[in-house]
């Protein structure tokens, strides 16, 4: 198994656990003048799970 | 926006952002490792011990990343659709990850690299590109993370990249006129030295 192939084994390891989780409930009390936030993008989540190089170059930055 | 309290789950947030930490920590670890001389087979024990640390830990780790988001919505009075967008997942998700990892600096540090630059990637698919923000923030994280949280304390990192994302919203104030501009900052809003130098400022 290469890397990639380990990563992936990994990754999908994570996400078994987390499809094995009851419900995670974020709660907000009731504001009057609450100021609204966006929801989720779909196109960006699509981009992360395909554009793996990119999300990769971004921390050349950094390290 | 009023009515009855709306609990909303994140399940599917944290489907796509755990697996994502994952793949991101491998690229992230490779970078950092081969600018420090690190060997192969290091980055692939750190990056299995990474992911088991998650795997074992997701319960309490989904539990932690919705407490935060719920504190952040109500301590700072904001709203919320159905559903919580990418950059608190990101952020909430990411400081409830590091909680859980075994205490090694390289670790730790790493997957706040990854966490920067997963918030970073959303940015740059709006066509935004702040490597000085980045190159920052990343820089504190190398300080270490006591200086890290320190300075940034339980929101700033992601505050940052929030506001930064709205930037283009913003760019609508530059056409208001000068009093509405300085309303409520406790200026005074007649044109004077003062207005002149406060809208001079670049």
């Amino acid at each position: 198994m290469n890397d990639a192939q380990l990563t992936a084994q990994l990754a999908a390891d994570v996400l078994e656990s987390v499809a094995n989780l009851p419900p995670i409930i974020v709660k907000t009390v009731d504001f009057e003048n609450a100021n609204a936030t966006n929801s989720r993008n779909e196109a960006f989540v699509a981009s992360l799970n395909s554009d793996e190089h990119l999300v990769g170059d971004c921390f050349l930055k950094g390290a | 926006m009023s009515g009855a309290p709306k609990p909303i789950q994140i399940n599917e947030e944290l489907e796509w952002c755990a697996p994502a930490y994952v793949r991101s920590f491998m690229a992230a670890y490779w970078q950092y490792g081969t600018a420090h001389g690190a060997s192969a087979q290091a980055s692939v024990g750190y990056l299995k011990l990474y992911a088991q640390s998650i795997s074992e830990n997701m319960e309490a780790i989904a539990q932690d990343t919705a407490d935060g988001i719920s504190n952040y919505l109500n301590r700072y009075n904001v709203g919320t659709d159905n559903s919580v967008d990418e950059y608190k997942i990101i952020y909430f998700l990411g400081r409830s990850i590091l909680k859980y990892l075994p205490d090694f600096d390289v670790l730790k540090g790493v997957h706040l690299f990854v966490m920067v630059g997963l918030l970073d990637f959303r940015l740059q698919k709006l066509g935004i590109y702040k490597p000085q923000l980045v190159t920052a923030v990343t820089s504190l994280i190398r300080t270490g993370l006591s200086v890290f949280d320190s300075e940034l304390g339980l929101t700033g990192c992601y505050l940052i990249f929030k506001c930064v994302s709205t930037t283009e919203r913003n760019e609508v104030a530059e056409h208001l006129p000068e009093t509405e501009k300085l309303r409520g900052t406790g200026l005074d809003v007649e044109r004077g030295p003062l207005l002149d130098r406060v809208t001079n400022v670049q």
